[in-house]
């Protein structure tokens, strides 16, 4: 299947079998402790699962100094 | 996914750490930057009943706290809720964008100096007897570690969940009420409450020593999950063993400003008087 995740302004085609939200995060090359991913409205823990065609979206994690 | 009951459970989970540790003492206040940890820290605070006041410290860093600070003035005027601003410039007479240029010093030690000295500052000003700061679990198991690298137990002593080890009748009680909640969980509860906050970071942190421990911390954790968490639990059990070993260290008062200090002069007024004499 194939998943769409967008950071910042890029968007990465991911494919992969039936996944959870931490590896698809590890599969861009980021580490998932430094970012939430949003589908829609709504907010995904790392151990949500991803269906084929999903778009998520990543926010940064880390801010501030 | 997150949702309202994960909300629930962080509230309760603050809750619990304000009466484990008897943290909220007093009329409350809230060092407020604008930035998640510190907008839910009050948010929180306010929806437990506590009725806390918002101070916000501008210290002047051009394209990041003055965007932080229209997103905290908005989130303030929407919860009908007191936020009080000091800066830097109106304090010392200078921005800490204007000091690093005259300073050779870090960034972020001359923030970490006149942060902390103004914000204690303006907490007595207001009246207020327990100072709340947005540190979440991340920012204690990273302090923890630093110190430990650096082998630093003067600065180990003051962590836990009321820092500072000293007492003084000008320092007003700190304490951390999300230092058990995980940075991406604050981040996820700012989400789901309507906190908009912009995704900025502070242009001088990349220099600082924190943000190396935090990236390997952050490696650490996504291997190890519960690291974070763990470390702060192994600090908790020998909080009290550390500050012991630095219980001869005595806060005084500082002989030009009157602020606590364990020098004769305290730090504020140390950089101040290297600035002023920088522009002579």
């Amino acid at each position: 299947m194939v998943i769409q995740v967008k950071y910042k302004n890029k968007t990465y085609k991911v494919r992969v079998k039936r996944a959870k939200v931490k590896s698809i995060i590890e599969k861009v090359g980021l580490n998932p402790e430094e970012y939430l991913a949003v589908k829609g409205d709504l907010i995904l823990t790392d151990d949500d699962y991803i269906k084929d065609g999903d778009e998520i979206k990543l926010y940064d994690v880390v801010s501030g100094g | 996914m997150y949702d309202k009951k994960f909300c629930r459970r962080i509230e309760a989970k603050v809750k619990r750490e304000i009466e484990r540790y008897n943290l909220i003492q007093g009329k409350v206040g809230v060092g407020v930057s604008g930035g998640k940890d510190s907008l839910v820290t009050f948010f929180i605070l306010k929806k437990l009943g506590y009725n806390p006041i918002g101070i916000l410290i501008d210290e002047g860093i051009g394209g990041y706290r003055n965007v932080t600070i229209k997103d905290a003035i908005k989130h303030f005027k929407e919860w009908d809720a007191p936020l009080i601003i000091y800066s830097f410039k109106e304090e010392f007479g200078m921005t800490l964008d204007e000091m690093v240029k005259e300073l050779n010093l870090i960034p972020c030690t001359i923030c970490g100096i006149l942060r902390r000295y103004l914000l204690n500052k303006a907490a007595r000003e207001l009246g207020i007897k327990t100072l709340a700061v947005g540190h979440n679990l991340d920012d204690e198991a990273q302090s923890i570690l630093m110190n430990l690298f650096q082998n630093d137990i003067q600065k180990l002593a003051r962590l836990g969940p009321v820092s500072g080890y000293a007492k003084h009748k000008s320092f007003i009680r700190r304490v951390k009420p999300l230092r058990k909640i995980k940075e991406k969980e604050v981040l996820a509860y700012a989400m789901l409450n309507g906190i908009k906050i912009h995704f900025i970071t502070c242009p001088y942190a990349p220099e600082s020593f924190r943000s190396v421990v935090q990236k390997e911390l952050n490696l650490y954790e996504s291997k190890h999950p519960g690291t974070k968490l763990n470390i702060v639990k192994w600090f908790d059990k020998r909080r009290e063993k550390f500050k012991s070993m630095v219980k001869d260290e005595k806060i005084g008062t500082c002989e030009v400003c009157g602020e606590p200090t364990a020098e004769e002069v305290c730090l504020t007024c140390q950089l101040i008087s290297k600035l002023q004499r920088k522009k002579k």
